[in-house]
């Protein structure tokens, strides 16, 4: 109750109230105005891996931070279904992204959406040490996304999860509800369609 | 059957290796303000959240006040020593006159007069307001929610349709193979295209690679913001089919419109 009176004294405007001394203080936050405590927590150290791999999946930034605004809202909406005996919150958050960019490509293949941006820079970069390099590799990026592109989704998936959202074996065994062997043995199969089809591509260009 | 070599198997591991590599060297900008701006999306949608569930917690404690007022009502009708009581409260209000007060009047239709301080606002009240209601509006300039502009359009649809043709395999033409690919790609100031992208595969890795060629190809007419030309993303489809091929193009309103590539 404290916190709506500050909230009240606050909204006083300056001018016809005297300036009170310790005005000028931070005034400690109500629940409403911040996230929940875990959930905070979550957002700080999963919003990252959450939004590359959506963005590994889907063509354009627009798009990637549209369904990774999804992600949260529909998690934080969804939070007291949440049971942390079943999976971690990563792969919580994982699994509702993986719905989502699905939906996302299922509509795209129904209703043909088509999309104009007028954001320029490519966001998928080299990690080159100089921003020449960086120029100079954008090319090979954008043939190795490309070749990605082309590949199944399941092949798809497991790479976005490693390269996009940067998880270890185990982590994407527990994503996808598979063994981590499993996991590996897909990785190298989907890393082989990549090579063939990257081979094939330079093939095509030669 | 076809069994590779040593030598094969461990060229192709190298390769497999070294596309581990490149693609663990790719690094996913972030737009610096979406974290702050999906976390302000996220606290207000917290905020919506938790104002529904006090509302609701309130309605219920009305709805249980109510009824229990209810009963206790009815409870007191019941007994004929309480029920004068309770019925004597809804009775139709009386002046009640007390040593040294002003008498109450039961409401009507009479004209109250103000206190003169009150009345003094009063009359000051409608100059005020004549003053502003005088006063014409000013006209503020709302912001566009887009700027005035074009989006690219193919420089030579023949050319592009001819373009098209010729990287639609053979081997699948003459199979009757057809399919769509969605291309993204940027399209410069000067009307080239770059970093073509698949937006939406066509299933068939031959007709994207197809298409992929064709959109390095083509030449577009720029986008234009406020009347100079600028670099924009584009998607489109590219429909390869045996009898001829469509591209489709969109429009400034993101609708779609077939440019027939074949006549």
């Amino acid at each position: 109750m404290t916190t709506s009176s500050a909230s009240k004294a606050k909204s006083v405007p300056v001018s016809v109230q005297p300036r009170a001394p310790d005005q000028g203080r931070v005034q400690p936050r109500s629940a409403a105005q911040d996230l929940p405590p875990d959930f905070e927590a979550w957002f700080r150290d999963h919003r990252e891996p959450v939004y590359r791999y959506v963005r590994f999946r889907v063509a354009t930034r627009d798009v990637a931070e549209d369904l990774t605004s999804d992600v949260f809202m529909k998690a934080l909406r969804s939070l007291g279904s949440y049971d942390p005996r079943k999976s971690a919150p990563r792969t919580w958050l994982l699994r509702i992204a993986r719905n989502a960019v699905t939906d996302y490509l299922r509509t795209l293949q129904r209703r043909g959406r088509l999309h104009v941006s007028l954001d320029s820079a490519p966001d998928l970069v080299h990690r080159g040490p100089s921003q020449e390099e960086r120029m100079l590799r954008a090319e090979q990026v954008q043939r190795l996304l490309n070749a990605v592109a082309t590949l199944r989704a399941a092949d798809q998936e497991v790479l976005s999860l490693r390269y996009g959202a940067g998880l270890a074996n185990l982590e994407i065994a527990e994503t996808l509800k598979i063994s981590a062997n499993a996991v590996a043995v897909r990785v190298h199969r989907a890393l082989s369609r990549l090579r063939a089809t990257v081979a094939e591509t330079a093939g095509a260009e030669d | 059957m076809f069994r590779r070599g040593g030598n094969q198997e461990r060229f192709d591991e190298r390769d497999v290796r070294s596309l581990d590599r490149d693609l663990r060297q790719i690094v996913i900008e972030e737009r610096c303000s979406y974290g702050a701006e999906l976390r302000a999306q996220l606290i207000e949608e917290h905020a919506r959240l938790e104002g529904g569930r006090r509302s609701r917690s309130w309605s219920v404690s009305a709805v249980g006040i109510a009824a229990m007022l209810m009963l206790t009502l009815a409870g007191s009708l019941a007994f004929p020593q309480t029920r004068g009581a309770v019925l004597g409260v809804f009775q139709a209000p009386v002046a009640v006159e007390t040593a040294g007060s002003v008498p109450v009047r039961p409401r009507g239709n009479d004209p109250v007069e103000p206190a003169p301080a009150v009345a003094a606002l009063m009359n000051e009240a409608p100059a005020a307001v004549s003053r502003s209601a005088s006063a014409e509006p000013a006209e503020i300039p709302l912001p566009s929610p887009l700027l005035p502009g074009t989006v690219p359009e193919l420089l030579d649809r023949n050319e592009a349709r001819m373009i098209v043709a010729q990287e639609y395999p053979a081997v699948l033409q003459r199979k009757g193979i057809g399919g769509r690919v969605r291309i993204l790609m940027w399209v410069g100031p000067e009307g080239t295209t770059e970093f073509p992208q698949i937006e939406h595969t066509s299933g068939l890795r031959e007709l994207d690679l197809a298409a992929l060629r064709a959109t390095q190809a083509l030449r577009f007419v720029p986008a234009t913001r406020l009347g100079e030309a600028v670099g924009t993303w584009v998607s489109f489809s590219i429909r390869f089919q045996p009898g001829g091929t469509d591209l489709v193009q969109p429009d400034p309103e993101y609708a779609t419109f077939h440019i027939p590539l074949s006549n």
